[in-house]
């Protein structure tokens, strides 16, 4: 019963948190754009703005929606599902902080279940650690593929289509690099655990991002690609295809698309701590409790987050030949470089 | 090992919960106005040209999905052994299975740079 | 709960079945297979194989499909028959014969290899992590000792369908080049 609960709690803290790190998000993006444009940006709603995701929320319900012309109806209503839930469901494998001792609560009389032994167990902050969560973050981001290019075949509208072509076809070619940077680590590490591989960083020099810097920079590159983000935002390259894959959508579908995005942005910059930072681990101080660990773990997160919008906010776009031609003419040879050399390394024993 | 997965169907819940709550409410309460040429395709100001966007397109983007599968398969095949890795060290068969996993990574890349040469990751169209 | 989400899936999954050859437009099919192939995804994951069902759905759910969704949006299917031609005319049928010859000796050589009577010749499998039990080890060592040769054809036949995309993709490209 405990056990039920205490997940129960875990979805609703760490879903929750997901889905505000992705509201605020859409307000970090215009605030620090703003910033690094010496403009002020929204500073309207609530103190600095921070109201803002609020507001556009309320604006997004009450927007007119509207289906394009000789679209599939079906299609174009489940699209921006199918891009946001698996984007969504893959914080489930995310290791926050470590260990956490629940006291001993006392017996409760519950509804339905009667009298009921309450605490006394000991979790980890993370909604559930699997053997194989590296593979299940893989298979179940590679899933939100479908969402793009349904949305984008479903509206029947030529910029639309060609925007879902694109990403999908960068997203399947980046996706290689994306795997083969990681079974480097994996090989390191010898296992699929992501808490395994967060807390066999122990100390701030094991951290991957020093043994592995070429798998790093890979892995950085690959989830720029994989999130759509500039310089590889091919999905929606307004000087080409107006909005890409989501031209024709608006309220709500619209801003699924959107938050999909932003909680695999999310995601993946948790994932780059988890795999290449130490993940929760607090760097000088081994057996931090959890309530320093989480802060850790956000903070190296935030930076990365950061780097999304910093980097959308410096470098010019790239051309979709480039863009095609970068991931598997050199990114994939390199990946495949890195991940010989290391196990070559794994084979004469060096780790 | 299958209660592991539990609290991802909890999730799974949730997160349907909350996309298609969200659509249900803006298809609810969004309003709606009907007018000449709002439903049609956006195409720059344009009358849409055609009636129907399904177009054919590159082969290119063919290859690519071949291609990524190729290597999707490749990648599946070396799970297995990025996670023993440290086991075969240990168990003093480390050279040994590498060399295998390196005959199998140098097959495919002579495959990649078949590839390449032929002017298969060449963009020009 | 088990046992209950086998069936529920199973039936699924064949209804999903029935949709791939009932459904009238050519997407929907693909759809219903990406359903299928969920749906037998998560009924490995219920019989214990974590590693298959994220196999599963990683190649076939993740791969394979947006293959099948590229092919059915890419091409025109209305005349399956003109296209079944033009590609026997310009392949050859030489070359189509050779591909076939070389396919099927390396799909029947990695055949073979998972064979007892060929692999057991093999080195013997080793323990890797006795301590703790590694389904995906355990893959591991049987991958490398027993099936060892079933895994380097493996290998040999990705890069042999490499050579054919290649053949294929870069012969259909030249009579399309004077459109647009």
């Amino acid at each position: 019963m405990t056990v039920t609960l205490v997940t129960l709690l875990k979805i609703l803290v760490i879903y929750g948190g997901l889905i505000n790190v992705a509201a605020l998000m859409t307000l970090a993006e215009r605030k620090v754009s703003a910033w690094m444009q010496f403009r002020i940006g929204p500073n309207r709603v609530g103190p600095w703005g921070v109201l803002q995701p609020l507001a556009d929320g309320v604006k997004f319900i009450f927007k007119e929606e509207f289906t394009p012309e000789g679209a599939n109806k079906f299609l174009f209503r489940i699209a921006p599902m199918l891009s946001a839930v698996p984007a969504m469901l893959t914080v489930a494998v995310l290791p926050l902080a470590g260990d956490i001792a629940i006291p001993k609560l006392g017996t409760f009389d519950l509804p339905f279940f009667g009298p009921t032994e309450l605490g006394g167990i000991t979790t980890n902050l993370s909604i559930t650690d699997l053997d194989i969560s590296v593979l299940f973050v893989l298979a179940v981001s590679g899933l939100s593929i479908y969402g793009i290019i349904l949305g984008g075949w479903a509206s029947n509208s030529k910029y639309s289509l060609l925007g879902a072509l694109r990403a999908s076809a960068q997203m399947i070619s980046y996706e290689l690099t994306l795997m083969l940077s990681l079974l480097s680590i994996v090989v390191m590490t010898g296992s699929l655990d992501l808490r395994e591989i967060a807390t066999s960083q122990a100390t701030i020099g094991q951290w991957h991002i020093w043994t592995q810097p070429l798998a790093f920079i890979l892995f950085v590159v690959a989830t720029f690609a994989e999130t759509n983000r500039h310089p590889f935002d091919f999905a929606e390259c307004e000087p080409e295809l107006v909005g890409g894959f989501h031209t024709e959508y608006s309220s709500m579908k619209f801003a699924l698309f959107f938050m999909g995005e932003y909680c695999a942005m999310a995601v993946m910059s948790g994932l780059t701590v988890t795999f290449f930072l130490g993940g929760f681990g607090v760097p000088f101080w081994p057996d931090a409790p959890w309530f320093v660990e989480l802060p850790a773990f956000l903070a190296k997160t935030a930076f990365f987050l950061f780097l999304f919008i910093w980097v959308r906010w410096t470098l010019p776009r790239f051309r979709f030949d480039q863009l095609m031609g970068l991931s598997w003419k050199w990114l994939l040879n390199l990946a495949l470089f890195n991940l010989f050399l290391t196990g070559l390394a794994s084979a004469l024993g060096w780790f | 090992m299958l209660e592991q997965y539990a609290p991802i169907l909890m999730l799974l819940a949730a997160v349907m919960g909350f996309a298609l709550f969200n659509i249900g409410l803006s298809e609810l309460v969004g309003r709606r106005r009907r007018a000449v040429g709002k439903e049609a395709a956006y195409e720059c100001g344009m009358g849409s040209y055609g009636t129907n966007a399904r177009l054919r397109l590159s082969i290119h983007f063919y290859l690519v999905a071949v291609l990524f599968i190729l290597f999707d398969v490749e990648v599946l095949l070396l799970v297995p052994w990025a996670v023993a890795a440290k086991g075969f060290g240990e168990a003093g068969v480390g050279m040994h299975v590498f060399g295998c996993v390196a005959a199998f990574l140098i097959v495919l890349e002579v495959g990649l740079a078949y590839v390449w040469a032929k002017g298969g990751l060449t963009w020009d169209r | 709960m088990a046992e209950f989400l086998f069936y529920a899936l199973s039936i699924a999954a064949v209804l999903f079945g029935i949709g791939v050859i009932s459904a009238k437009q050519p997407l929907m099919c693909v759809l219903s297979l990406l359903g299928s192939f969920v749906c037998l995804g998560v009924i490995y994951l219920l019989a214990q194989f974590q590693f298959m069902a994220a196999a599963q759905i990683l190649v076939y759910a993740g791969a394979i499909m947006v293959l099948f969704l590229f092919v059915v949006m890419l091409l025109d299917l209305g005349n399956v028959e003109e296209l079944k031609e033009n590609s026997m005319r310009i392949l050859g049928k030489k070359r189509i014969t050779v591909a076939v010859v070389v396919a099927g000796g390396l799909a029947l050589t990695s055949l073979l290899g998972t064979r007892d009577s060929m692999a057991s010749a093999g080195p013997e499998p080793v323990v890797v992590r006795p301590d703790a039990y590694d389904p995906v080890a355990e893959i591991a060592t049987l991958l490398f000792t027993r099936y060892l040769l079933a895994f380097e054809a493996a290998g040999l036949l990705l890069v042999a369908s490499m050579v054919a995309v290649m053949v294929l993709a870069k012969r259909q490209r030249e009579p399309l080049s004077d459109q647009r």
